[in-house]
């Protein structure tokens, strides 16, 4: 099958040492990869000019959040893609995956979103605090949008243009993930989780977030709640 | 102590308000408006001292350097929370501006490097 109709974003901060592999397993399938380059200091916008995927790059560096939105709108900007894949740098997903939940929007047509989940896939080399962590942010999601998730912080996701559209993620840090489920929990949209494998290396641990950072995604979120945003 | 319920119930209704109403020039003119009637509440403090001791008597608080010394606190409080706010929308501007330049100044794959 063709994915000539998908864009497939990737959204990089200092990741030169792994993202061409990345972009190039990717491209062995997907035509139309975006890396989004968020203002890294090493070559990362290099290794992404040489291999085949358009460079969207941050002048400064903002976050994961903003720069999966600022790649969502480049490619809604420059094409007619039905589908949409969030991708993450570092070499933790597969692209097998990525097309099985492309494959899924296509199959069925009333889904708005497909979630990656590590929790109902198998999963190489996760630590027990991470895992810990991870529960607990699925808690939290659940208690703040009343949506049932089993992983809260997959970076691997399929949309469909329209649910990609009306999104407008304004938290530039990790608090995206969260903040995307309150989207699906607002808008109603249909969503189903799919089991992806994730690739635990040296490397993407190294790189994954700080035990911490949960702790401000929390403390964010509750204060968008009790602003009363929409 | 009738102080306590009162620096509780400040504290929370002046951060639930200002949550919500941040941007409106309404909250704008409540923020000049505040800051003239501290200046008024100054000058009348150091004017007549006793009043701030009267006052303190009023709401059961011991001096009225120890008044004074709460609602520096509230105020402080107000104010480290008013600019953490700020810089949270300072923070949204500058995702968009730096969104629009990243935007226009993409660069597609060459035309040869791409797959058909």
């Amino acid at each position: 099958m063709s994915y000539e109709d998908t864009y497939v974003i990737v959204p990089a901060y200092n990741e030169a040492s792994v993202l061409g592999g990345v972009i190039k397993e990717l491209r062995e399938s997907f035509p139309n990869v975006v890396a989004v380059d968020d203002g890294s200091t090493d070559r990362t916008a290099a290794v992404v000019r040489r291999s085949g995927a358009t460079l969207v790059r941050h002048p400064l560096n903002l976050g994961q959040g903003a720069a999966i939105q600022t790649g969502i709108e480049y490619a809604l900007k420059s094409s007619d893609a039905r589908y949409f894949v969030t991708f993450d740098a570092d070499g933790q997903h597969k692209p097998e995956d990525a097309k099985r939940m492309v494959d899924e929007l296509r199959r069925d047509l009333e889904l708005d979103i497909v979630l990656g989940s590590r929790f109902i896939g198998t999963t190489e080399g996760m630590g027990h605090v991470k895992k810990a962590l991870l529960k607990g942010a699925v808690l939290f999601n659940r208690v703040i949008t009343g949506i049932r998730l089993s992983d809260a912080h997959n970076g691997l996701r399929a949309m469909r243009r329209r649910f990609a559209s009306e999104l407008d993620m304004e938290q530039a840090d990790m608090s995206h993930a969260s903040e995307l489920v309150e989207v699906i929990s607002q808008q109603g949209a249909r969503y189903k989780e799919m089991p992806v494998t994730i690739r635990y290396t040296d490397y993407s641990k190294r790189k994954g977030q700080s035990v911490f950072n949960s702790l401000n995604i929390a403390f964010d979120l509750i204060l968008a709640k009790l602003s009363g945003k929409p | 102590m009738i102080i306590q319920p009162l620096l509780i119930a400040g504290l929370l209704l002046v951060f639930i308000w200002f949550l919500r109403n941040r941007n409106q020039a309404r909250t704008r003119a409540g923020k000049k408006l505040a800051f003239a009637l501290l200046v008024l509440a100054g000058v009348i403090a150091v004017l007549y001292p006793d009043v701030m001791n009267t006052l303190a008597g009023w709401v059961g608080v011991g001096r009225g350097a120890d008044l004074l010394f709460y609602a520096l606190t509230l105020a402080f409080i107000f104010v480290t929370l008013n600019i953490y706010l700020k810089f949270q929308d300072h923070d949204r501007r500058l995702t968009e501006i730096v969104r629009e330049v990243a935007i226009k100044e993409a660069e597609p794959p060459r035309k040869k490097q791409r797959r058909r």
